[in-house]
């Protein structure tokens, strides 16, 4: 007799349906597991034997086949171990209410019956609504980034045992027994949960950075735009601090963008107790010694990098002329495309990795350098210096602005606050729902992404304007490419004024955020 | 010795590609030369002599012996000299009357001069801008100015085409229509370094290129303190606009005082380790440019012909220019000094928002006053230099 149970895994970040069909016959005793499973799919059979053993089911000496289909596909991860589980009980008549066609299973068992947590739920119970399951059986401690999933029932179980008393009850009294899982922190929804974070957040605040007016304006225009952005100071000016603060003068995540990501972030197996779902935008700042791996993502069976874990954030690169240059080129693809396709031999994975660099370096060895009264750099050891950012990256880098040290003196004195993080962020997302306005029926969203041919659809100059860039090209020896740079980032600094029309002091501002000539500019 | 000399006059075109066959050698200098004009009758006999003749002449210690007879293997002495004329370089010799008049009375005058472009009219007057490689904006400031005055009142600029000071006085003076001499430590053939190519055409064109060394040689570190002793030769004045506490520059103000040129510096402050030099070159007694248009008619009086147009009037277009700035505009203009700044350094001195002195600092951009260089900073132009003073002196408080 053949039992058929449903489960399912992980391909990038979106779920495939797997069953698992177990036979049992009489023969010489055995268990044999097939269908291309990976090691930790074969080892399942001893923890799936052992947990029924101490749930208190003892296998008849039968000879027991697993089948695990599409048979050509390679499993891989121990989500299998459930519905393994499930379907030997299934086969040798243990469950009496369990609408296996109805069902979707997923949980790594430990000996003693627990069913404890995998990777990869989020996408997985998606895929199981798409596809139209009614319910989904998972671990306890995935409950809530389930929960993100609405329009499907959610069974969290925590052991074997349970398990079993479950299915031999009749539906209404197993629901008493062990009730589907609704989120509900302190009577707050999911979408109640996004804006009281917002309110009690712990995140930097621009109002904490002293001066440095004009790199939080131009970090402003970068979240407004989407432009890529790097700063250029000696060390202990405020750059990882400013960049930390980006993040709170972004959009408000949305539910749907909230649920991308933490479904990358289930895939990465980076949910945790105290984090079940991610509701801040995200801001990740690899070491320059990370490995090109560890930011794209990989292994043999992949997983995604710190490129896909920032999606919808903020990837900060501090001191970046010390990442390893083919580390940095890797970044090329995400951010022409958004996404990234990784390709191992067993498979293809694309992840997405639409996220907002952010680039901090010292202008010279030193740190100090256009500064001569403090930089002794050689103009060749400088030049040496710089030439280990990559041209197409920066290329890709639409703002680049100093920071400065203030003077200790300075910060003593008389000063206006600045704006705080939350009336950046007012200004900001006004600027982007201008922009989502505008770009309706294009392909993009953002200032940053306007391609060449479109730019004079978007960005139109009266004669004046016309004029003005022109002898800006001429006087400033622009390359063709900075050129346009220039004229995305006074689209979105008229976005940002709330201007229709795109104004000299606009261009004349967006002038001076360009790369300086010892940068490439 | 009259029998060389005649040879060079009487049969020039024949002779020549063999006394340009002597610079290749690197191993001639005055001293050898006069040598070997008392005992040859001619360059080509000094080329056809072999190793034995030269040996008992005792011309060359041994190793230099051996390094000019490997120096003619592979070398065409016509062939060599039709390419450097396809090139556009000349050779000029000591003995020719084109030779620069300020270097024949030099102890360690160079036997053999390469050039591109033009030499500096003897009857001009000549004064050599040099300085620091890494400077500051108050240095690049100065050299800028400097440049144009000495274009402006048609003097002559001697310098190394050096970074930093040396390139950019040159260039000034090109684009101001003046004329520049480049003294190179390798060959005229070798741009260096390589970011004064702009410079280096220019001058082939509207100035000059000069080298005692092979063209096809490249530069090296030991012709360099070499070749400083030409551009104070080549000079009437030295100016040092910045160095730090070792420079080459210095070795420039050695030659300068062993030949007997004056030397003025520029000052600086205390503070500034670019001005260390200066400072400490004045403190020794050399001359200090406190006004450049002082400094420029003092030294065309003693100088130059007279009848060299004087500049207009300054104070008079100070106060113009002032009239076209607002409150804000001056009271920034007041508050930079000839560094390059960010607009939030500013906006700390100022009491202003930053937003507004960008936008401030944005329209000194468009009325030429400051210069946008990226990623948010400013760099002051000399106008604005120029009105800060006018500005400081002639304001009450």
């Amino acid at each position: 007799m053949v039992y058929k149970v449903y489960s399912g895994r992980v391909g990038g970040v979106f779920g495939d349906l797997i069953t698992v069909e177990v036979d049992a016959s009489s023969g010489l005793p055995g268990f044999e597991i097939i269908g291309l499973p990976g090691s930790e799919v074969k080892e399942s059979k001893d923890r799936v034997k052992v947990a029924l053993k101490n749930a208190g089911i003892n296998l008849p000496a039968m000879r027991i086949v697993v089948n695990l289909s599409p048979a050509d596909e390679h499993k891989c991860g121990s989500g299998f171990d459930l519905p393994m589980a499930i379907s030997l009980l299934g086969v040798f008549g243990h469950l009496e209410h369990f609408e296996s066609s109805e069902t979707l299973c997923l949980g790594e068992l430990s000996l003693d019956g627990k069913v404890t947590s995998v990777r990869g739920v989020l996408a997985i119970v998606k895929m199981a609504k798409d596809k139209g399951f009614k319910r989904v059986i998972i671990p306890k401690e995935n409950e809530k980034e389930a929960g993100m999933i609405k329009g499907i029932e959610i069974v969290p179980v925590e052991n074997l045992e349970s398990l079993i008393a479950y299915f031999q009850m009749p539906k209404e009294e197993a629901d008493r027994f062990m009730p589907p899982y609704v989120y509900s922190n302190e009577g707050r929804s999911l979408e109640d949960e996004l804006k009281f974070y917002e309110e009690n957040s712990d995140e930097p605040d621009f109002k904490d950075v002293y001066g440095q007016e004009n790199v939080k304006r131009a970090a402003a225009l970068a979240a407004a735009g989407f432009h890529h952005l790097l700063m250029s100071g000696p060390p202990g000016a405020g750059k990882s601090l400013i960049a930390k603060c980006i993040p709170g003068i972004m959009p408000k995540l949305s539910y749907d963008e909230s649920l991308e990501v933490t479904t990358i972030y289930s895939v990465a197996g980076k949910l945790s107790e105290e984090m079940p779902f991610v509701i801040r935008r995200p801001f990740w700042s690899p070491h320059h010694s990370s490995s090109a791996q560890a930011i794209c993502g990989g292994g043999s069976m992949a997983r995604p990098g710190l490129c896909s874990l920032s999606h919808r954030g903020i990837l900060f690169l501090d001191e970046m002329t010390e990442f390893k240059r083919e580390t940095i080129d890797m970044l090329r693809q995400p951010l022409e495309d958004g996404k990234i396709t990784i390709s191992r031999a067993k498979q293809t994975f694309t992840y997405p990795a639409k996220f907002m660099l952010v680039g901090a370096l010292n202008p010279c060895p030193c740190g100090f350098y256009p500064d001569r009264n403090k930089c002794r750099c050689s103009q060749n050891a400088i030049e040496r210096y710089l030439s280990r950012l990559s041209g197409p990256i920066l290329d890709r880098i639409d703002i680049c602005v100093e920071v400065n040290r203030l003077e200790p003196k300075l910060l003593n004195g008389v000063r206006q606050q600045g704006l705080s993080s939350k009336e950046i962020q007012e200004r900001v997302e006004a600027c982007v729902n201008i922009q989502k306005k505008r770009y309706e029926k294009e392909s993009f969203k953002f200032n940053s992404q306007i391609p060449a041919a479109k730019i004079n659809t978007y960005i139109p100059l009266g004669k004046e304007e016309t004029e003005f860039v022109y002898e800006a090209y001429e006087q400033m020896n622009l390359s063709m490419r900075s050129f346009y740079k220039i004229l995305r980032v006074a689209r979105t600094i008229a976005d940002y004024e709330g201007e229709e029309n795109v104004s000299i002091a606009h261009l004349a501002e967006a002038s001076c955020y360009r790369f300086p000539e010892y940068m490439g500019g | 010795m009259d029998n060389f000399k005649n040879a060079l006059t009487y049969d020039f075109d024949r002779e020549i590609p063999y006394l340009m066959h002597m610079a290749t050698t690197g191993a001639i200098g005055i001293k050898t030369y006069e040598k070997i004009k008392d005992k040859f009758l001619s360059p080509k006999e000094f080329y056809e002599a072999n190793e034995k003749t030269l040996e008992s002449l005792k011309l060359f210690p041994a190793g230099r012996l051996s390094q000019v007879i490997k120096s003619r293997k592979d070398y065409d002495p016509k062939r060599e000299y039709e390419r450097l004329l396809k090139e556009n370089i000349h050779f000029l010799s000591i003995e020719s009357s084109d030779y620069p008049k300020r270097l024949r009375t030099l102890k360690d005058a160079p036997p053999f001069i390469f050039f591109k472009g033009k030499l500096p009219k003897e009857q001009d007057a000549t004064i050599s801008v040099v300085g620091a490689r890494e400077c500051s904006v108050y240095g690049m400031n100065v050299a800028t100015r400097l440049g144009e005055l000495i274009a402006s009142y048609k003097v002559s600029l001697i310098s190394g085409m050096a970074r930093g000071i040396d390139s950019i006085s040159q260039l000034s003076a090109v684009n101001a229509g003046g004329y520049s001499l480049a003294i190179l430590g390798g060959g005229v053939e070798h741009i260096y370094p390589k970011e004064s190519r702009i410079l280096y055409e220019r001058l082939c064109e509207d100035g000059g290129v000069m080298s005692e060394i092979y063209p096809s040689v490249q530069p090296m570190k030991a012709f360099f303190a070499q070749r400083n002793r030409l551009i104070s030769g080549m000079s009437d004045c030295v100016c040092v606009v910045e160095a730090k506490e070792k420079s080459g520059t210095l070795i420039t103000v050695d030659c300068a005082l062993e030949q007997g040129r004056e030397v003025f510096a520029v000052p600086g402050r205390i503070s500034d380790i670019t001005s260390f030099g200066t400072n400490e070159l004045i403190n020794q007694g050399a001359g200090m440019i406190t006004d450049i248009d002082g400094f420029m008619e003092d030294f065309t009086n003693r100088y130059c012909v007279p009848n060299v147009q004087t500049p207009i009037n300054k104070e008079e277009t100070e106060s113009k220019l002032c009239k076209n700035l607002n409150k804000n505009e001056i009271r920034v203009i007041k508050a930079i000094d000839e560094n390059s700044f960010t607009p939030d350094q500013l906006s700390e001195v100022l009491l202003l928002p930053a937003y507004e002195v960008l936008s401030l600092c944005i329209s000194l951009t468009g009325k030429a006053f400051l210069k946008n260089v990226g990623a948010g900073r400013f760099m002051p132009m000399q106008k604005a230099v120029d009105i800060k003073n006018y500005l400081t002196a002639n304001s009450p408080c």
